[in-house]
Order: C-alpha cells, then sequence, then structure tokens
C-alpha cells in the first residue's frame, strides 16, 4: 500500500516541478521574444490599398487594419476589390468572404477632376484630401494631381459649388495585358470549361 | 585603316538548344527593296518609342520623310514615301495584343524631293542623340528600345549583336552583307562621340558570307579603332543580350541590373546602320525584312518601307490565298501570332512567319525537367510553372521569375507542348503589375501619414498659442484689477 | 510565343519505356515461366479499364489520355514487380490501385507525389505478405503452360515456386559461410556466374536502360546513383565474406537493376533537378540496404522509393542550380538580387 502511495506524491512531485519549470521557460521566452508594435496589422496594412476613403466606416486604412486585427469583418474595403478580401483571408488563414460593396462601381479605378471653370478657390477640397492631393491655395485654382488621386471620393461632398467629379483613370494608349494562356486543351469538361489540372 | 581581330568565343553558353536553322530558304534569292505599295499605315502608339500624337492631318500632303508621328519619348516617325494623309483611325496591328488602335493612313503617289536631315561638319554625343530622336532610330532587334536613351556619358564598350540565333531569320545576316560599311560607320560614329573605347561584333559560325564583308568594311574603314569579332557557336538564344555579352566579353550582368549600368551598350548591327544613313541625311524609312516558312513560295529578304500592309509583303513572295495558316511576326520562339494580314509592317518588324499551324495539343507537364536543361539563365521553369498557373506569384518572384528573358527554349523543348514562355510572360507582367499597385499604396500611405502629422503638430501649435495667450490674458487682467484697485483706494 | 513543331511527346517517351521493358519481359518469361506474360495481359487490361473509368468519372476525355501510354506503363511495371505466380486478383488489385489511389486521386498525370506501381507494390505487400513471400518462381524449375495457368486462377500454386535469393540470405544463409551458400543451386547452377535465372533478366533491363539512356529519353543521374549508391555501402559491410548479404547479391537479385532504370527514373514522383536526382538515387539505395539487412522484407526497393518520394520536394528545393546573375539559387523567400 505504501508503494502506491509514494507512487502518487512521486507523480505529483513530478507534474508539479514540470509545471515550475514550463513556467520559468515562458517567462524567459515572453521577455525574451518580445516583439513591439504589432506586426499582425502592420502586415494587415500592407494588403489594404491605401485609399484612405473612409468606406469602411474608419478613419482610415491603419484604424481599419487594428480593426480587423482585433476581429472586425474583412470585406468591407471596395476600393480593394475582392482579391484584397482574399488576401487578407490568406493572411489571417480564415474563410473568404464576398465583398460588401457594389462589384461593378467598386472595380473603376478612377480619379477626382476638378472642373476649373467653375472652381471659386475655397481649399474646402484641399483640406478634405487625406493624401494632399490637390494643388491649391484660398482664392487661387484648385487641381488634382491625378498620379497621387487614390479615388476615395472625399472631396465631393465638401465642395459648395458641385465642380469636382469623378471620372474613370485614363492608362496610357499602348498598355496591353499578356494574357494567361489556355492549360490543357484537351483537358476541356463536356461543358466546354477548362478545368485547372 | 581599322584593324580587325578575329577570334573564338571561350565562354560557353549555358542550356540553350539546337533547332533546326531554317535559314538558306530565305537567303537564295538577292534581297531587293520592295515597289512603294498603294498605302502605308502607322500606329500612333505601337510604332515604337511609346504614345504619340499626329504631326499632320487629314488632307495634308507629305514628302518622303516628312515627320508625321511624335513620340513620349522624343522619336519622330517619318513618312516612308511620299503621298497624302487619307485617314486617322482605327486599323488592326501586327502587335501581340491584335489592336486595333488609331493610325496614320498614307495613300502613297508618284514620288517627289524627299524631306532630308541637315548635315553637319562636326558631331557631339547630345548632337548624336538628337539625330537620332529626329530620325525616329529604335532598337531594330525587336524590342524597339529607344536608341538615344542607352547613350550615357559613362559607356565603355559597344557590342554588336549580329548572332541573330533564332530559326528562320536572316535579315540582320543580309544587311550585314548588303550594307556592312553602314554598320561599320555607324559603330564608328558612335564610338567616337561617345568616348568608347572598345568595339566587339558578335557573330554565329553560320554566317560566314557576313563576317567576310563586315571585315571588308573595318578594313576599308578610316577610323584607328580596334574590332574583336568573336565567332560564337550557333546555339539558341545566344543573341540575347545578355547572353552574347557572356560570349563575347566574359561578363555576367547581374539580375536587375542593364548592360548600360556595366558602361556596355548593345545594338543591332540595321540600327547602327540607320544612325549611319541618319547622319547622312536619312530618317528611317525601311528595313530588311524576311520573309519564309512552309506557305511561303518564294522564301526571301526584302526591303521593306515601314507602314507597308503585311499582305502586301506576302503577295510580293508569291502567297495568294491564306487559308488557315498561322503568320507569325518575328521568329517561331519568340514571335507572337497575328491574325490580321492587313496590319501594317513596323521598325521593329524582322520577319514574316507563314506556315500551317503549329500548335499541338497542350498534355500535363510530367516533370521531365528537359526544360529545366534548356534554360540559359538556368531557372526551374517547370517549377516556375507549377507556380504561375496556380496563382502563386510571388513564390514564382522568389524563385527568379523576373529574370526569364522569355526566349521560348523551354517551349521548344517541352515533349507536353505546355506554352511555358507565355505563362512566364504573363506572370511577369502580372508582378510587376503588382508591385506598381503597391508602390501606390506606400505612396498614399507616407502622404497619409505625413498629412496626419502635419494636422497634429498645426493643432498642438494652435493649443500651445491659445494657452500662451490665455497666460497673456490673465496676466493683463490681474494688472488692471490690481490697478484698479489701487486707484479705488 | 509560338512553337516549334516538335517530335517530341509525352506519348512518345511512354512507348520508348515500354519497348525498353520488353527483352526484360521476354527473359523473365524464359527463365520463370508463362506466368509473367498472363500477368501482363491481366495489368494491361486492368490499367485500361480503371484508367477509363478514372477519366469518365473526372469527366476527362478518354481516348486522347489513354492513349498516352502512362496507365499500360504502370500496369506493365507492376507485372514484372509482383511474383510471377501470381493470381490474377492479385495483379488486378495491385494494378487498380496504382491508378485509381496512386494516379487518378491525386489529379492525374503529373501529379502523382508518389510512385504509383511501388504504391500499389507496398500495399499488396502488407495486405497479402503471404502471397507475395511464396509465390515467387524457382529459376531452375520453370513452370510450363499449364501449371501457369494453375497459378494465374489461384488454384493451388505448386512446387514450382521457391524462395529468392534475397530471401535466402535473410531466412537460411546466416549461420551457413560464403563456401557453403555457393553450394546451393541456385547458385551453382548459374551460367553466369550470380545468379540462376535472375541474373539474366536483371541483364535484360540492363540492355532496355542502356538503350533509354542512349535514346535520351532519361538522365543517367538517378540510375547511377542508386546503382553506385547500393554498390558502395553493401561493399564497404561486406568486408567479411561470410556475414551478411554479398555486394553482387545485392546488385542482381531483387528488383535492383529495374528499378534503377525504370523506377527511380519516373520524372512526376523524382527529384527534377540533375543533382537532385542523383541524390534521390543514393537515398533509395541507402534506405534499401538498410531495410534489406535490418528490416523485415527481403526486398526492400518499394519501401525506400516511396521514402524517397516524400523527400523529393525537399531535395528540390536545395539542388536549385545557381540563376545566371545572382550569386546563388534563390533559397525561399527573401532572396537578395
Amino acid at each position: 500500500m505504501s508503494a502506491n502511495w509514494l507512487n502518487l506524491v512521486l507523480g505529483a512531485l513530478a507534474l508539479t516541478g514540470l509545471t515550475f519549470a514550463g513556467g520559468i521557460l515562458l517567462s524567459f521566452a515572453v521577455r525574451h521574444f518580445r516583439v513591439d508594435g504589432n506586426p499582425l496589422v502592420d502586415s494587415i496594412d500592407a494588403i489594404l490599398p491605401q485609399t484612405q476613403c473612409g468606406q469602411c466606416g474608419h478613419p482610415g486604412c491603419r484604424p481599419y487594419a487594428e480593426a480587423i486585427a482585433g476581429g472586425e469583418l474583412i470585406n468591407r474595403c471596395p476600393p480593394g476589390g475582392q482579391d484584397t478580401v482574399d488576401r487578407l483571408a490568406e493572411l489571417l488563414g480564415v474563410d473568404s468572404l464576398p465583398l460588401d460593396a457594389d462589384p461593378e462601381t467598386a472595380a473603376i479605378d478612377q480619379v477626382a477632376l476638378i472642373i476649373e471653370e467653375d472652381c471659386i478657390g475655397c481649399t474646402k477640397c484641399i483640406q478634405a484630401c487625406p493624401v494632399d492631393a490637390i494643388l491649391g491655395a484660398a482664392k487661387l485654382m484648385h487641381t488634382v494631381l491625378p498620379d497621387l488621386c487614390t479615388g476615395c471620393d472625399l472631396c465631393i461632398a465638401p465642395c459648395p459649388v458641385d465642380c469636382i467629379e469623378m471620372v474613370p483613370r485614363t492608362m496610357a494608349p499602348n498598355t496591353w495585358t499578356p494574357l494567361a494562356p489556355e492549360i490543357i486543351s484537351s483537358d476541356r469538361t463536356t461543358t466546354g470549361v477548362a478545368l485547372h489540372v | 585603316m581599322s584593324e580587325c581581330q578575329l577570334r573564338q568565343s571561350t565562354h560557353p553558353l549555358v542550356g540553350g538548344i539546337h533547332p533546326e536553322t531554317h535559314k538558306t530558304e530565305s537567303l537564295k534569292q538577292q534581297c531587293m527593296m520592295l515597289p512603294t505599295p498603294p498605302e502605308l499605315i502607322f500606329p500612333l502608339h505601337f510604332s515604337g518609342g511609346g504614345p504619340g500624337h499626329a504631326l499632320v492631318s487629314v488632307g495634308d500632303r507629305v514628302q518622303q520623310g516628312t515627320p508625321i508621328i511624335q513620340t513620349e519619348s522624343g522619336i519622330v516617325h517619318a513618312a516612308s514615301r511620299a503621298g497624302v494623309v487619307t485617314a486617322i483611325s482605327e486599323h488592326p496591328l501586327a502587335h501581340p495584343s491584335q489592336g486595333p488602335s488609331v493610325c496614320l493612313f498614307i495613300r502613297t503617289d508618284s514620288a517627289g524631293p524627299s524631306l532630308t536631315l541637315p548635315l553637319r561638319s562636326s558631331w557631339t554625343a547630345e548632337a548624336l542623340r538628337q539625330r537620332a530622336m529626329e530620325a525616329g532610330i529604335l532598337g531594330l532587334g525587336g524590342a524597339g528600345f529607344p536608341s538615344h536613351q542607352k547613350w550615357g556619358d559613362t559607356l565603355h564598350t559597344l557590342l554588336i549583336n549580329g548572332a541573330e540565333c533564332e530559326p528562320y531569320l536572316t535579315a540582320d545576316d543580309t544587311l550585314m552583307q548588303q550594307d556592312a560599311d553602314a554598320v561599320i560607320q555607324g559603330a564608328v560614329a558612335l564610338a567616337e562621340n561617345l568616348n568608347l573605347t572598345r568595339i566587339v561584333i558578335g557573330i554565329e559560325d553560320n554566317k560566314p558570307d557576313a563576317l567576310e564583308q563586315l571585315k571588308k568594311a573595318i578594313a576599308e574603314s578610316s577610323s584607328s579603332y580596334l574590332f574583336e569579332v568573336v565567332v560564337v557557336p550557333t546555339k539558341y538564344p545566344s543573341g540575347g543580350e545578355r547572353q552574347l555579352i557572356w560570349l563575347t566579353l566574359g561578363l555576367e550582368i547581374g539580375s536587375g541590373r542593364r548592360p548600360v549600368d556595366h558602361g556596355i551598350v548593345v545594338h543591332n548591327p540595321g540600327t547602327l546602320a540607320a544612325l549611319a544613313h541618319s547622319i547622312d541625311g536619312n530618317p528611317l524609312i525601311e528595313r530588311v525584312v524576311t520573309v519564309t516558312g512552309d506557305a511561303v513560295p518564294a522564301p526571301q529578304n526584302v526591303i521593306v518601307p515601314i507602314g507597308t500592309p503585311i499582305r502586301h509583303i506576302l503577295n510580293h513572295a508569291g502567297v495568294d490565298s491564306y487559308g488557315d495558316l498561322q503568320l507569325t511576326v518575328g521568329g517561331p520562339l519568340m514571335g507572337f501570332t497575328v491574325h490580321a494580314t492587313e496590319a501594317p509592317v513596323v521598325k521593329t518588324t524582322n520577319c514574316l512567319l507563314l506556315r500551317a499551324p503549329t500548335q499541338q495539343p497542350i498534355e500535363p507537364c510530367i516533370r521531365c525537367g528537359l526544360c529545366a536543361e534548356a534554360c540559359p539563365v538556368q531557372l526551374q521553369p517547370q517549377r516556375l510553372f507549377q507556380m504561375v498557373s496556380h496563382g502563386a506569384l510571388a513564390a514564382a518572384g522568389h524563385e527568379g521569375l523576373a529574370d526569364c528573358i522569355e526566349c521560348a527554349a523551354c517551349n521548344a523543348v517541352c515533349p507536353s507542348h505546355i506554352p511555358l514562355a507565355s505563362w512566364f510572360q504573363h506572370g511577369r507582367y502580372s508582378l510587376q503589375e503588382e508591385a506598381q499597385q503597391t508602390a501606390i499604396a506606400d505612396q498614399a500611405r507616407q502622404r497619409f501619414e505625413a498629412r496626419q502629422a502635419r494636422l497634429t503638430r498645426l493643432a498642438q501649435e494652435q493649443e500651445a498659442r491659445r494657452k500662451a495667450r490665455r497666460t497673456q490674458n490673465s496676466d493683463m487682467l490681474a494688472k488692471v484689477r490690481a490697478a484698479r484697485g489701487a486707484k479705488s483706494e | 510565343m509560338i512553337q516549334l513543331p516538335s517530335n517530341r511527346s509525352t506519348s512518345g517517351v511512354m512507348a520508348q519505356v515500354l519497348l525498353a521493358l520488353v527483352p526484360g519481359m521476354l527473359v523473365a518469361t524464359w527463365v520463370f515461366g508463362p506466368g509473367v506474360l498472363l500477368n501482363v495481359l491481366m495489368a494491361s487490361l486492368t490499367a485500361w479499364g480503371s484508367e477509363a473509368l478514372c477519366l469518365r468519372l473526372r469527366k476527362r476525355p478518354v481516348i486522347v489520355r489513354l492513349t498516352d501510354h502512362s496507365a499500360l506503363l504502370t500496369g506493365w511495371l507492376l507485372a514484372l514487380s509482383l511474383p510471377p505466380a501470381s493470381p490474377w486478383w492479385l495483379i488486378s488489385l495491385a494494378v487498380a490501385t496504382a491508378i485509381v489511389l496512386g494516379k487518378h486521386l491525386y489529379g492525374g498525370l503529373g501529379q502523382n507525389p508518389l510512385n504509383p506501381a511501388m504504391l500499389a507494390y507496398c500495399l499488396v505487400l502488407i495486405s497479402a505478405p503471404v502471397s507475395m513471400t511464396t509465390l515467387w518462381i524457382d529459376p531452375l524449375a520453370t513452370p510450363g503452360i499449364t501449371s501457369a495457368w494453375m497459378a494465374f486462377l489461384g488454384t493451388a500454386p505448386d512446387a514450382a515456386t521457391g524462395a529468392t535469393a534475397l530471401s535466402l540470405y535473410r531466412n537460411d544463409f546466416t549461420a551457413l559461410t560464403a563456401i557453403e551458400i555457393a553450394s546451393h543451386p541456385l547458385f551453382r547452377e548459374a551460367s553466369l556466374g550470380l545468379i540462376a535465372g535472375v541474373e539474366w533478366v536483371a541483364l535484360a533491363y540492363l540492355v532496355g536502360g542502356l538503350w533509354l539512356l542512349f535514346r535520351g529519353v532519361m538522365t543517367w543521374h538517378a540510375p547511377v546513383g542508386l546503382l553506385l549508391g547500393l554498390f558502395v555501402v553493401a561493399a564497404f559491410f561486406a568486408i567479411d565474406p561470410d556475414s551478411g548479404t554479398p555486394v553482387w547479391v545485392h546488385m542482381t537479385a531483387g528488383a535492383t537493376v529495374f528499378a534503377a532504370f525504370f523506377i527511380v527514373t519516373d520524372p512526376v514522383s523524382g527529384a527534377t533537378s540533375p543533382r537532385g536526382r542523383l541524390l534521390f538515387g543514393v537515398g533509395v539505395a541507402l534506405l534499401t540496404y538498410l531495410i534489406r539487412t535490418f528490416g523485415h522484407y527481403p526486398d526492400a526497393i518499394a519501401f525506400a522509393v516511396l521514402l524517397m518520394n516524400f523527400a523529393a520536394p525537399m531535395i528540390d528545393h536545395y539542388t536549385r542550380p545557381r540563376i545566371v546573375g545572382r550569386d546563388a539559387a534563390i533559397k525561399g523567400s527573401g532572396g537578395t538580387s
């Protein structure tokens, strides 16, 4: 009988000892491997398109990145498109969701254009632009720099004379896209759609 | 009198393939000038040198040599023959995208006097660059890079790319045989004005006639340069820029860097000949084009006015019906299929290849590894194909996709007939696009954060000023109260 | 990019490999009896049948894929690996497993991470151990057509079966010296001085394999890796001739030569880079020696190949050549330029 009790006591001691050892190891690890900041938020922010438009409900892309790291839904960024949602899903290891926006309007790459005949030089749009893409000063002509404009359309509402509109971004006339070739040409299903190998 | 030093290449090319060359057919006939076609067509945005705009309007009469298109890079394209501008409208192109794109149409008529560029008594580097722009000179080897952009101040070596390694192509061979003097003159002009110390010619060993003509031209040249002529073994793709630099100079250009970064400028012999002609006052308005393939009754090289519709050239070579034939512009490995034979020849059109359709049924990849043996850059095409076809572009980028020269040697050896190079072209384009998007996003993020910082700083300054004012006000108020208190007593 | 029309094709490659198996097949029939041909026939029918069924289920075009000969090749490789006196159901089960489990479940041609023939061989070896150990024909007592047919039907496989050289060395020869072993009929009757009958089969496979090398269908790296690797390891441990299996038995017996030219050279499941293939072959050799000497089974090629199949992606990763223009092959993410 006493041998059994001894085994019990020894077992309990061993487990307790292991637990302590584990705890000491962990406390060292927490101190030694500490990472400042939140690298997950940086990774998420790197995927977001930086339009800074606020359509996700947050004042800029970094606040939305922080919200996602805290559990916010990943499909609230229309300028990023479905592609961004999928990449976020892959990064976070969750299932992808359909984009929470009208896909047609979300997909168009737009820039703001000021109709210069109507501009009164009030600087309200300059103050509204989150990336300082509008050039101008009080009582002087305002103009949008298309290379810096992200298409967030935050400048449309503040204009008192409605002289800003969103137009599709023009590509250089000699751009073209090399398309992906067919996969296995003989590997078509009976419905005529090429299946992935 | 220039000296010529002949030697064999001592740096063998890794990888590569030995396809059947199919070159003798097109070299049998003498190369002649093509009779002027009734209409010439010039794409505004795809003639080379970037997007362009027309310098003439519909209804204008133009002479041979009149500038008609000005491009973004400064290159000016000239009318190849005299005539009247009849339209500026969309038309199919001899381009992988097939067009259609805006083109300028000239109905040709009897030749009048041609417009020439002014002669000069002496030249400088800047004057040469200006002349190249005005004469519309760009790389005639196929890529069409504006030549003047390569002529910086830090160059020391000129490498003339006389390899022409792709099967069927004999345009450079023909040019070197017929116009070797101009090639050497152009080389000398460039070397003198850019202070180059070395001129090297790389030529494949299957071009003995061209070699003879070059040696003669070197001997008759009045410069004092030493021309190093390096004969390289016939192998595809020995004519690739980086490959030829390795073969002739033993130098490996680092990934992501260009030959001009190492002080080396590589030029197609046609480009140098065009430079020589432009110094004599003639803008670039013609080029040698090889017309060949099993479906062409009379394969030959022909000097073609730029803007000639392809159909016109094929008719000249004896083709009257097209049926199911496949037209390739360029060689069988680096060329592309064109469906519209009414598309025009541009300055980079070096070959028209008409054959029965060549695409064989595509089968799955069995990882045989033949493509890896053939790759001149020692990439692993079977791995890259796996990644690109499954959308893993970042992984493909890490495996060196950006270093692919799209020579399609892997295509040629694949037993499953997989169009590997097309996949890599698509993958490289997608990677570039992604990189561009990331750069734009980074810029936007930086500007946003800078703006946030500025607004915060302004708010803080304002707050500090308000505090200072309040303190000042309360001090003054205290003083006034104190004075009043003293008064009322 | 347009291709140059080439006369190379996947089905052409497969057809050449099939052709290279024929000498070995004929010699094996001569040594082990008509059972070999019966097995080949059964394997061919099962291979075509299961391949067609899988293609139909996967909604792929049947005729195109059947004529690329890859299923037939898997069938023949199995038929020539399994015991010559195997009943028809053993062959059929093995081939069906190879095609369905080993190939189509992974996505068809070009997608299998494991060698389908070896996968099926292992499955059968573990599931039917008695059949796999007792149905080997004694080369000195080659059966006629009748007894071969009986064996094929699975009824009373008779005294024509015998132990193989490797199983003899494993089970019966542990207490004997080399000289005593040499008096065993299997070695005494050998015309080439090695192992009776089996040596001719190995030679025939060698001829077929060398022909494939000459034709450029395969590279030399994997076969040389296996043969040289096994030779060196076995020679090292066979310094004392009385203990352990001699080198020449390792090289001639079992499936060594067959595997060297027809199994480890499978491009889909093996390594792809030249250095990688060499390492693959050497790895198979080492594992084969270990399992043959210390493991439970007399012949171990199948297990060794499967284990190396798992290692093939890692081998590929670490044997990438230096990209021209860079300092090294890019290793993993974040390569420098």
